[in-house]
């Protein structure tokens, strides 16, 4: 953001002390961010401030109107086994789903980054499941996995793999959750890590080929070291993305079978809108926030320590 | 532009790559190819013992789920067995546009104001980046979070299962994501050329809206295909703040089983219109959604 500079229409004339052109200049500069900012503060920061009181509060459906009850929601959730438990799913969840794609990103970046026929059709067929409803896609993969007439457990038995119950049972429930994901997601690493490893300059491939570096220390020692700092990024991104996990759960599993697919998101959302129990939700909403955001703190801290990013 | 580094010499190698690239295709287009098929399926080829994939070689198509995607009644079917999927008169699909297209108007235009005042005007109190991260910060936020104060706000106000609420939540949703591709293109834009309509006499708002915005149109339109996207897709507060009057089509689909057991034909049809608008977007826009998914984290 450069400062603008000033202007120096031709119709300038003084006015009570400050042009006239200057004077619209000043009305203009409020009344193109005051609505946003407005708009913004009362209805993202004022239910978010409204929410802490909730938070501290039964909320009774039907006969209305908030009761406060202190911290009694935060304590509960501590004698809470199942908010233990899908906490720790999250984590579960966030950690494989996010550790995969950027495996399987880098993997596919790389080869993308090759000279190959049809690179072009690849990448925008590759791209195709980042924008599809989460709903409709989890109703497909629900058709593919279906136990007796989905492909998969058919493909399956061409290898003479005995039909897996895929959203039966909790192991693999949440396996494939975890498929769906990386299915929709992996794109987005595949393409923001393409596009920072085609930042860097063909020169310096070259000059590193010509001075006898193998392929593989030329991957360890500029690719991937130039690349960190977006790969960071996105990583972050993903994982803020992936903890908000919902319409595929709520869909394929319903948070089952039991509990074994009941990530945070969806507990909450159990919790607030199934029992109504708003407060309890509310608080719980609360608590992966703030533990998200120290997390992302220290993780940022850190990496500015060591140097991997700027 | 391809130099000697990226050629794939040996031809091991190759074969690799490219069996990789083609696996990677097959598990990328098979959903969307299976959910195309089963659209055009009917209760025996569904229910059939081992899974169709070829319409006309392995099963004989049936328009089925499309007939009642129209809501009609296939010939010799009772009336009461069909289930209106977009709802009585389309509805639903009428809720999920207007929802998504207001939303996105309301998020355009705000956006273009803050991105147009964040790269033209300097706030010496508030200060630009300070402004821009409290615009972004908002997507920080997880929906469900939010999705119980605006329960609580729309339950007083009267507005649940109105299709005002959802403009409004998707409004703030959708805010920080365009409000940052738009500074980006206006930011990238030669500031010389509004200045010189300014010097011929021009207001800066006539040069805004006759200068600055034709120039900006790929990236406006390009965001608000962006917020349209998101808003055709949302879900969860969808699910929280309506009932029925103001039903979305994510949320309509997600009760189809709960009825008759599932009808995969019924199902796949309506998955399918639903996944049909982002396809597109993702086939003529393909070039911008990285940036734009990234928040500008990186530029293609």
């Amino acid at each position: 953001m450069k400062p603008s500079p000033t202007p120096g229409g031709v119709g300038d004339f003084s006015f009570w002390g400050e042009t006239m052109a200057l004077r619209t200049e000043r009305r203009m500069k409020y009344a193109m961010i005051l609505p946003v900012l407005i708009f913004i503060l009362s209805l993202a920061i004022f239910p978010l401030i409204f929410s802490i009181l909730i938070s501290l509060s039964q909320w009774t459906p039907g006969t209305g109107g908030l009761r406060f009850v202190g911290l009694k929601n935060f304590i509960d959730m501590v004698k809470d086994p199942r908010f233990t438990h899908a906490f720790g799913l999250s984590f579960l969840y966030v950690g494989s789903v996010v550790g995969i794609e950027l495996g399987l990103g880098i993997f596919l970046a790389m080869i993308l980054q090759k000279d190959v026929v049809g690179k072009n059709f690849f990448r925008v067929t590759y791209m195709l499941p980042m924008l599809l409803s989460p709903v409709a896609i989890s109703y497909v993969w629900k058709m593919i996995l279906d136990y007796n007439r989905g492909p998969l457990n058919y493909f399956l038995g061409w290898f003479g793999i005995a039909p897996v119950e895929w959203l039966g049972k909790g192991g693999t429930a949440l396996l494939s959750l975890i498929l769906v994901d990386v299915w929709q997601w992996t794109p987005f690493m595949i393409f923001t890590i393409l596009a920072a490893f085609e930042s860097i300059s063909e020169e310096l491939y070259e000059a590193a080929l010509v001075d006898g570096a193998s392929h593989a220390h030329v991957f360890f020692h500029i690719t991937l070291p130039v690349a960190f700092p977006v790969i960071i990024t996105v990583v972050l991104l993903r994982v803020i993305d992936a903890f908000k996990v919902f319409d595929t759960v709520y869909v394929l599993t319903g948070g089952g079978p039991g509990t074994a697919t009941e990530t945070l998101n969806f507990y909450i959302y159990l919790k607030g809108f199934r029992s109504f129990n708003l407060g309890y939700g509310t608080a719980m909403s609360w608590v992966q926030l703030v533990i998200i955001s120290i997390m992302f703190t220290y993780l940022t801290r850190f990496l500015h320590r060591i140097g991997a990013l700027r | 532009m391809p130099g000697t580094y990226f050629k794939v010499r040996s031809g091991w190698q190759k074969a690799g790559i490219y069996v990789v690239l083609l696996f990677w295709l097959v598990f990328t287009l098979f959903p969307i190819y299976y959910n195309v098929v089963t659209s055009f399926k009917e209760h025996e080829t569904v229910y059939a013992p081992r899974p169709k994939f070829f319409p006309f070689i392995d099963f004989r198509p049936s328009l089925l789920g499309w007939i009642h995607l129209l809501g009609r009644t296939a010939p010799g079917e009772p009336e009461y067995q069909v289930m209106k999927i977009l709802g009585a008169r389309g509805v639903y699909l009428r809720n999920s546009a207007v929802v998504a297209f207001l939303s996105s108007l309301i998020t355009v235009i705000l956006g273009v104001m803050a991105g147009y005042a964040l790269t033209r005007f300097v706030y010496r109190r508030w200060r630009n980046e300070s402004i821009a991260f409290f615009i972004l910060s908002q997507r920080m936020f997880p929906p469900v979070a939010l999705a119980m104060p605006f329960f609580v706000l729309f339950n007083t106000l009267g507005l649940l299962d109105n299709v005002a609420s959802l403009v409004i939540v998707y409004s703030v949703m959708n805010l920080p994501l365009v409000t940052w591709i738009v500074k980006e293109f206006f930011s990238d834009l030669p500031r010389e050329l509004e200045e010189a309509a300014m010097v011929d006499g021009c207001s800066r708002w006539r040069a805004l809206f006759s200068v600055v915005i034709p120039l900006a149109v790929p990236g406006i339109a390009v965001s608000f295909l962006f917020s349209f996207i998101f808003a055709w897709n949302e879900f969860l507060v969808a699910l929280t703040l309506t009932f029925e009057n103001a039903k979305t089509l994510p949320l309509q689909m997600a009760g189809l089983t709960t009825l008759r057991g599932p009808q995969y034909w019924d199902i796949a049809a309506s998955s399918l219109v639903i996944i049909i608008p982002p396809l597109l977007v993702t086939i003529f826009a393909n070039r911008y959604i990285i940036r734009g998914l990234s928040l500008g984290a990186v530029k293609e």
